[in-house]
């Protein structure tokens, strides 16, 4: 199994009165994965492992990125167990950032879902450092410095 | 005698007729043809995907499967619901018959970037 997606296990099945509903995991991975992408100081979903290395390579040729990417979801008896990679920008606080896409993801999957989420677990696996960005600021304040 | 004929709705125009309902719903994107096993109604020159009718106990047993629309304020549990409703309604307005159970599955969310 690649390990860049999505869906393993069954799909959670809730009752109704005339039936039965089912959520596929690879809706509420697609669902977790948004929610990630929300929360600001994330600065991309990656996968992991070789399969993840072959997704990225192809990602950066087509430049596209699958909607599961980066994240695995496990249903058991209506629980979610949801873990997502993901690379964070520069400078920002990781616990914070962590603590906000967890939060963000329990939000979203609760609400759209119906399933409780048991765990978030958060792998960071690199830092994204805008080096243009952080090079013109700094070519800025210096033109700023000289003007003064 | 009246009393012994009686109406035959073929499985097809039920599947037909649900199918109709469910994908005039705003949160539903399409019908899906199942990610598991086919899900399918088949008819003479005709098959219906993501709607499977089955009889139960002379009561109609149907599963449907959809793509759902992203939108962050979906419910998806209150979708199945509609789409539970929609099946039920179609069905009763054919007059097929009784229906047993409606199951509804969720393979997929359909948003701006697919």
């Amino acid at each position: 199994m690649s390990s860049t997606d999505q869906a393993s296990s069954q799909a959670a099945q809730l009752s109704a009165e005339n039936g039965k509903t089912s959520i596929e995991p690879v809706v509420v991975a697609k669902i977790a994965a948004r929610a990630a992408r929300e929360v600001n100081g994330v600065h991309e979903l990656v996968g992991s492992g070789f399969g993840g290395t072959v997704a990225g390579f192809a990602e950066q040729v087509t430049g596209a990125t699958a909607p599961t990417t980066g994240v695995n979801v496990n249903v058991a008896n209506n629980q979610a167990t949801i873990s997502i990679t993901m690379t964070v920008d520069y400078g920002v606080s990781i616990p914070q950032v962590a603590d906000a896409v967890r939060n963000n993801i329990i939000n979203r999957v609760q609400s759209m879902t119906g399933l409780s989420v048991q765990a978030v677990n958060i792998d960071v696996t690199d830092l994204y450092v805008q080096q243009q960005a952080t090079q013109q600021q700094a070519q800025q304040s210096g033109q700023q410095a000289m003007a003064h | 005698m009246m009393d012994q004929q009686k109406t035959a709705v073929a499985d097809i125009a039920v599947a037909r007729a649900a199918a109709a309902a469910v994908t005039s719903l705003s949160g539903v994107a399409d019908l899906s043809p199942g990610q598991a096993a086919e899900v399918a109604t088949y008819g003479p020159g005709e098959t219906v995907r993501g709607v499977a009718v089955h009889r139960v106990d002379n009561a109609f047993a149907v599963d449907v499967h959809v793509i759902a629309r992203y939108a962050p304020a979906t419910n998806l549990q209150a979708l199945a619901n509609r789409v539970r409703r929609a099946v039920t309604g179609a069905v009763e307005h054919l007059g097929a018959g009784r229906i047993q159970r409606i199951d509804v599955t969720i393979d997929d969310l359909r948003g701006e970037e697919g």
